[in-house]
């Protein structure tokens, strides 16, 4: 258990290259200086915490009045630690209005009563949808990057997320099954983001293939009749939580005794931002690892 | 004239006939007792003539108008129905009780009037119970609370009381009490029924008797020929002891013919 | 003729003394809710917020965040007061409450299920119509139910089908939910919450708030009378099936609205009718102009609190209500199985 969390810290060193090579990509974009005409936001609020690390990653800080606390929980939020300095809010109203925010950008699930109590108000409001598949990511770092006034820092993130995706192989070599299992017994299947990152990183997907939409229960019985490759599972989180037992069942044990179990953090893909790329780099790895050794994968254990 | 007539009323309660053409008249100024063994349908009686049931055939006519013609506020104010061990669902105190038999003669949104106070108060006099006014319902002792909801039905000042067994659970002086607070009603004017099972008492405070029996009414009249040895036998199944005491009659049953009664159970 | 002539006035002094004070209590618990929130606004400043005319945050906070809030409040804590009052009333039976005609029910399935088309997402108003929709649905199904007489019993045995049914529908919605973050957001509105809630709410709700108070209040007399039972309220001139009806209707449209747009609240329509009882000499009538303002006052208050312990994340209002709402209800369990024993 140990070195699954030892998986997710060794995340953290990729993302700041990430992150790296986008204000690199950021830098030689304000370099060209063809900034246009209209007037850029200055005091953006963002109540939710995917738009926090999108808007985290494409505007200069000065420029953010206040994300939400969420974007400072280091298990959601993969810029849990550039988040000090920072005001933090909790999607209330009284919070944001004497902030004078003149952007505020929200979930289009999260905090309903306040998107809608701040529009009637005359705030400009710019709600992202829930990231469904790696597009998605794509047309939300374009959505906020245009409404923060930044095009060219979106195009540049886009540009670096793509760069850190593996090849598109269609063909190259077999697609070893995978099988998504969060707390509770939950799995994803079309329409999730962890399933197009699963499958993006060159896997099958039993909820795909069990024609699952969605994120639903998967009963342990059809999971272990299914027999799949790899079995990969949310981050466990500290504390006792029924949630986990589901993990912790003797048939699951025994029947990854051999089989990879990859544990893939939370942070790095709750949200369509750009680090969903480190979570497919990170599964790539373990389907070519399992190719080298003739095996579908190694234990990551 | 009659107050309040049935002219072959018939009701039926689910699938089952309680009562069939039954026939009974009751004029102003009188008192008439309603007997007869339990289950004959005496509170059906009772209820079909308060307009509470549905009639399967015949007619109930109030001052010469169908029952179901008339007004519900109109009925309300004319007719009292007193119920079988009826009580009060809330806390409240008796004066407020006896009040709500005030409200069909209160206009919208009014509080009760001067002569609304009058007609409690001598209500609450009546039934002698002026002295609980103030005590919540629920700390009268049985017999009071009886009182208290009589005086309820009195205080609306009705042209007909129908009253079920207002008599039962009380002592025998608060028993001679309600009955002589009923003939007071009927010697103002109205026209009093009520159900009751001391055949004595019966006796002596009613104008006419009718001995309901299987669904129909088997007797009708004067106490004293209601309640012939013969009646007793037939509907009741016991065999009583009939005298006189002060000019009274006195019936008391003394013991089972074993005939009518099981019959009329069945 | 014995009778005190007094006691009818001393009766009749008991609720314009306990009116008053609710209203000032509304009054003073009002106030309270314009004065607290996570944004640090003094007294002065609110005031001047609520009568200046120029656009300031200040102004604005106070004046579009807090007044639609205490007003929605106000109005949401009065129709549960007023409707667990009625129906109290009605049932005879001091553990009724407004949800158990299954509008609660119904309009928050109403509601959830435009959370789960996205329909909720889209504008607004989305949310509170269809909880409307929802307790429109639910009444008819309860009357249709119901039957034609006006037996409580018969009432209650709809009520509850309804209810169940209507909970596990949006049990249903919320295994369905398109994502998980739209499963958390259902649970949340479930919850029962009035932050961030602004005027169009106020505006939607309140014309049918009044409209089922108005109704529910001509229940004062008839509510009275079955103090007696069916039967002798039934000859005292009271058609027991209108009166039901009213009931039904009376509550939908003002429980309905609420649910709309504040989710479910519970025990708030238990615990006030219960409370304030005594204080009116248990007269029916009396109860109901008590209870509603009993109720906004302890709606008004429980916002407040909300605000106050936990300022930031918000804990909701229907679980602080619940949570203090259950151990009452405990208590009245107790003390009804000792006043039986």
């Amino acid at each position: 258990m140990r070195s699954r969390v030892d998986v997710g810290r060794r995340g953290r060193p990729r993302s700041n290259r990430l992150r790296g090579a986008v204000i690199a990509a950021v830098m030689i974009a304000m370099t060209i200086r063809t900034m246009p005409a209209w007037a850029k936001p200055e005091r953006i609020v963002s109540m939710n915490l995917c738009t926090d690390q999108l808007v985290m990653l494409l505007a200069d800080r000065e420029r953010i009045a206040s994300v939400s606390y969420l974007a400072a929980d280091p298990h959601a939020s993969a810029l849990a630690g550039d988040v000090a300095g920072v005001r933090i809010n909790h999607g209330l109203a009284e919070e944001i209005l004497p902030m004078k925010p003149d952007l505020v950008l929200a979930g289009a699930f999260t905090t309903r009563p306040t998107v809608f109590l701040l529009r009637r108000l005359g705030y400009l409001v710019v709600e992202l949808p829930v990231a469904a598949n790696l597009d998605d990511i794509r047309s939300n770092i374009r959505a906020v990057a245009r409404a923060i006034g930044e095009p060219r820092r979106g195009e540049a993130l886009i540009a670096a997320f793509d760069g850190k995706l593996p090849p598109q192989h269609p063909n190259s070599g077999p697609r070893p099954r995978a099988v998504l299992y969060w707390a509770n017994g939950y799995t994803s299947g079309k329409d999730t983001l962890a399933n197009a990152a699963v499958e993006a990183a060159g896997f099958r997907t039993l909820g795909s293939e069990l024609g699952i939409t969605g994120t639903s229960q998967l009963p342990l019985e059809t999971l272990l009749a299914a027999d799949p490759d790899v079995l990969i599972v949310g981050r466990e989180r500290d504390g006792p939580a029924l949630a986990n037992e589901t993990f912790r069942h003797p048939a699951l044990r025994r029947a990854f005794a051999t089989r990879p179990k990859v544990s893939v953090p939370d942070y790095l893909w709750v949200c369509g931002t750009p680090f969903v790329a480190d979570a497919i780099a990170r599964l790539s790895a373990v389907r070519e690892a399992g190719r080298h050794e003739g095996r579908v994968g190694v234990a990551d254990k | 004239m009659n107050l309040l007539s049935t002219n072959s009323v018939s009701v039926s309660l689910g699938h089952a006939q309680v009562l069939a053409g039954v026939d009974l008249e009751i004029a102003s100024g009188e008192v008439v007792g309603l007997i007869g063994p339990n289950g004959a349908g005496k509170t059906t009686l009772l209820r079909a003539m308060a307009g509470l049931l549905p009639l399967d055939g015949g007619v109930i006519q109030l001052n010469c108008e169908p029952l179901h013609k008339i007004a519900r506020k109109v009925l309300a104010r004319t007719l009292a129905y007193l119920p079988q061990g009826g009580g009060s669902h809330w806390a409240v105190t008796v004066e407020t009780l006896v009040t709500l038999g005030r409200l069909p003669h209160r206009s919208p949104w009014a509080a009760p009037s001067d002569a609304d106070r009058a007609a409690v108060a001598r209500a609450l006099d009546a039934c002698d119970v002026a002295q609980f006014g103030d005590r919540p319902i629920t700390h009268l002792s049985g017999g009071e609370r009886t009182r208290v909801l009589l005086a309820r039905a009195l205080a609306g000042e009705p042209k007909v009381l129908l009253a079920d067994e207002p008599v039962a659970g009380l002592d025998p002086g608060h028993q001679l009490d309600v009955m002589a607070t009923l003939r007071e009603l009927a010697a103002s004017g109205a026209g009093v029924v009520v159900v009751m099972h001391d055949l004595t008492l019966a006796a002596r405070f009613c104008d006419r008797l009718a001995l309901l029996f299987e669904k129909r009414i088997a007797a009708e009249g004067r106490p004293t020929t209601v309640l012939s040895a013969d009646m007793l036998a037939r509907c009741y199944g016991v065999r009583a002891y009939h005298g006189t005491a002060n000019g009274n009659d006195i019936v008391v049953p003394l013991e089972r013919t074993g005939a009518g009664g099981d019959h009329a159970r069945t | 003729m014995t009778a005190d002539p007094t006691i009818a006035e001393r009766r009749r002094e008991g609720t314009p003394v306990l009116l008053p004070l609710l209203a000032v209590a509304v009054l003073a618990a009002f106030t309270a809710s314009l004065l607290v929130g996570p944004a640090a606004i003094g007294v002065r400043e609110t005031i001047d917020a609520l009568l200046a005319g120029e656009v300031e945050t200040t102004a604005l906070i106070v004046r579009e965040v807090r007044l639609p809030r205490a007003l929605l409040g106000l109005l949401i804590g009065a129709t549960l007061g007023l409707s667990g009052a009625a129906l109290q009333g009605f049932l005879r039976n001091p553990l009724a409450e407004p949800g158990l005609v299954g509008v609660s029910a119904s309009a928050s399935f109403g509601a959830v299920l435009t959370f789960h088309t996205g329909l909720a997402g889209l504008f607004a108003l989305a949310l509170p119509l269809g909880g409307m929709a929802g307790a429109c649905i639910g009444v008819v199904v309860v009357q249709a139910l119901a039957g034609r007489d006006g037996s409580p019993l018969t009432l209650i045995l709809a009520g509850i089908a309804v209810t169940s049914f209507a909970a596990a529908l949006t049990s249903l919605a919320l295994n369905l939910a398109p994502n998980p973050f739209a499963a958390l957001e259902i649970m949340f509105w479930l919850m029962g919450s009035l932050a961030d809630r602004s005027f169009e709410h106020v505006w939607l709700s309140a014309p049918f708030m009044v409209a089922g108070w108005l109704l529910l209040a001509t229940l004062g007399r008839p509510l009275d009378a079955l103090t007696l039972g069916e039967d002798a309220a039934q000859t005292l001139g009271f058609d027991l099936r209108a009166v039901r009806h009213r009931l039904v209707f009376g509550t939908a449209l003002c429980v309905g609205a609420a649910t709309s747009v504040a989710g479910a609240i519970g025990f708030v329509g238990l615990v006030v009718p219960h409370l304030l009882r005594p204080l009116v000499g248990h007269r029916p009538s009396a109860l109901l102009p008590a209870s509603a303002l009993g109720g906004a006052v302890l709606i008004l208050v429980a916002d407040v609190a909300v605000r106050l312990l936990s300022p930031s994340r918000e804990l909701k209002l229907g679980v602080l209500t619940a949570l203090v709402g259950a151990p009452f209800f405990l208590f009245l369990v107790l003390r009804l199985r000792k006043e039986l024993l």
